[in-house]
């Protein structure tokens, strides 16, 4: 054991966006080379309907589409949702126009009617 | 495919109104003297579909969705982990299904996975550290060859469970991963007790609360952002069962349960036992972290309605978990030759800060119960085994409910204690079992 003479070192991880960057990017590669062969880079359980596309590469560029998929919410919780992704999880701030479409499509979708599993 | 998608439409109809998803589905009605009485037809329909009658039937509460429907499973595979469901890959959630949640002591390839942020990739024991600072005398940075030398080396088998273990039940759906049954597991964990290099550090009078940091980093990238970090009060802290670990099942912790170093706090939620620990320090103000304030790992201080929007404020830390039982064997859904008087039924209690006193069991919707043969725990905080013989009078549709009660009367619900973020689902585990004609 050692009395640490400078804690405040080893307090945070080192940095690591180089590295985040290559994986979300070699992930990104490996999701979209199944798409071409069956058109399907959000799984056949993203409803296409107006706005899937934008919604699907919105979300899914920060996480899996699946936990998207096993939600059933209200559209105000839903946007309740997105304040917690703003403020708590460095999600960007949306035009009031992207919002809208984005909330009428996981409402029309993903709402309390929508069972997981 | 056909199958889930079957599962989906009944349990969404089941969803929306359960008497007339009954009455749908099945033809069933119930009549208003009794809780389930099932009308001739009703109760053909849904013997047809369980491929069995249904001896109890006049027990079975109408809107009830037969335990043979209400769980589905996906197969996929995670390197080192056996059999588990795969909730979300990215970040990575899997979960491991009842029947492969049968040992005493869960295998490490069996037990659940609940991550917030991307692991390290660095996960190297001769080279980690550990701080541990605050309102300590003497702040230190450990190896974990420092932790092995001065401290005492202690294993014990120490039952963990998600927060949100059960949330998939929950109506209206509350938001997260939706877990079903099997976010536990029940490990032998090796390391420290974190209450010993707490005191080698010299706990100020003035730490009221811990805050853990583990080396995993934010989905977003943001190296500034940390997935979660979260704390007990300095009095869970100081409990002799709290272990700073650095084996599982008397092997390297599996990369996905937080390799080569975690914390181990049993009886709490599962996000209370930060991965790839890096560092412990002691606050003297309660933590205020990722995932400690708002809504995260919290409960409205009251009771509320299902569907209630409860006010950020009115929310408290959840603690110790609830009591809680699981039947590992038989799997649901099985079927028994036909003649079968009864069946060997099996599986786990285990109840938070407490011990459970007793497991029971039921195979006719809850009217008579079965003590079953409990054991006691391999040490506090481990899960209890049990096991019992539930007869079947004759052929048909049966479930088999397990019912535990904690050493302070406590006792699992039958219905689940709605709030708004799906935690502490204890509801009890029921498991469809068939006598063949």
């Amino acid at each position: 054991m050692r009395i640490s003479s400078s804690v405040a070192r080893v307090s945070r991880p080192p940095l690591r966006r180089p590295f985040l960057s290559l994986l979300v990017a070699a992930g990104l590669c490996l999701l979209t080379l199944p798409a071409w062969a069956d058109d399907d880079f959000f799984g056949e359980d993203w409803p296409r309907t107006e706005g899937y596309e934008e919604v699907g590469y919105f979300c899914g560029a920060c996480h899996s589409l699946a936990i998207v998929k096993q939600q059933g919410l209200s559209r105000p919780h839903w946007d309740d949702l997105f304040d917690w992704m703003i403020e708590e999880q460095g999600m960007a701030e949306l035009e009031p126009e992207e919002r809208e479409l984005y909330l009428d499509y996981l409402a029309r979708h993903f709402n309390e009617d929508h069972r997981p599993l | 495919m056909s199958k889930s998608k079957k599962e989906r439409g009944i349990c969404e109809l089941y969803a929306e109104d359960p008497e007339r998803a009954d009455y749908v589905v099945f033809g069933r009605v119930a009549d208003k003297g009794r809780r389930g009485f099932l009308k001739g037809a009703g109760l053909a329909t849904m013997g047809v579909a369980l491929g069995a009658t249904i001896p109890f039937h006049r027990n079975m509460p109408a809107g009830l969705i037969p335990a043979a429907f209400a769980e589905s499973l996906t197969d996929f595979k995670i390197e080192g982990k056996d059999g588990l469901t795969v909730l979300n890959d990215r970040p990575i959630n899997a979960e491991t299904p009842a029947h492969l949640l049968d040992d005493h002591i869960t295998p490490t390839e069996r037990h659940f996975i609940r991550n917030n942020g991307v692991p390290p990739e660095d996960m190297n024991p001769a080279t980690w550290s550990l701080t541990i600072d605050g309102e300590v005398e003497r702040p230190m940075t450990l190896s974990i060859a420092d932790l092995k030398r001065d401290f005492e080396v202690v294993s014990y088998a120490l039952q963990l469970e998600c927060g949100g273990n059960g949330r998939s039940a929950f109506n209206p759906p509350a938001r997260g991963n939706q877990w079903s049954l099997g976010a536990v597991g029940n490990c032998m964990w090796t390391g420290v007790r974190l209450v010993d290099v707490l005191n080698a550090a010299g706990v100020k009078p003035t730490a009221i609360y811990t805050a853990h940091y583990g080396a995993d980093t934010h989905l977003s990238g943001d190296p500034d952002k940390l997935p979660i970090s979260r704390g007990v009060p300095i009095e869970k802290a100081m409990s002799p069962y709290n272990l700073i670990a650095f084996e599982q099942n008397g092997g390297p912790i599996h990369p996905m349960n937080g390799a080569p170093l975690r914390l181990v706090v049993p009886g709490w939620p599962g996000s209370c036992s930060q991965k790839w620990l890096r560092r412990i320090q002691l606050r003297d103000v309660e933590h205020d972290g990722p995932k400690m304030t708002g809504t995260s790992y919290r409960v409205p201080k009251y009771k509320v309605a299902p569907g209630t929007d409860v006010p950020k404020e009115d929310h408290k830390i959840i603690h110790a978990m609830p009591v809680k039982s699981l039947v590992t064997f038989p799997e649901s859904g099985i079927t028994l030759p036909a003649g079968s008087p009864s069946v060997a039924v099996r599986g786990h209690a285990w109840a938070g800060d407490y011990f459970v006193s007793q497991v029971e069991l039921s195979a006719d919707f809850g009217t008579t119960w079965t003590k079953a043969d409990l054991m006691a725990p391999t040490n506090p905080y481990s899960w209890q085994s049990w096991q019992a013989e539930v007869s079947l009078p004759g052929r048909g549709y049966y479930e088999v409910w397990a019912r535990a009660t904690d050493s302070e009367g406590n006792q699992q619900p039958f219905a689940i204690n709605w709030n708004p973020k799906g935690y502490l689902n204890n509801t009890m585990h029921r498991v469809a079992v068939t006598v063949a004609a």
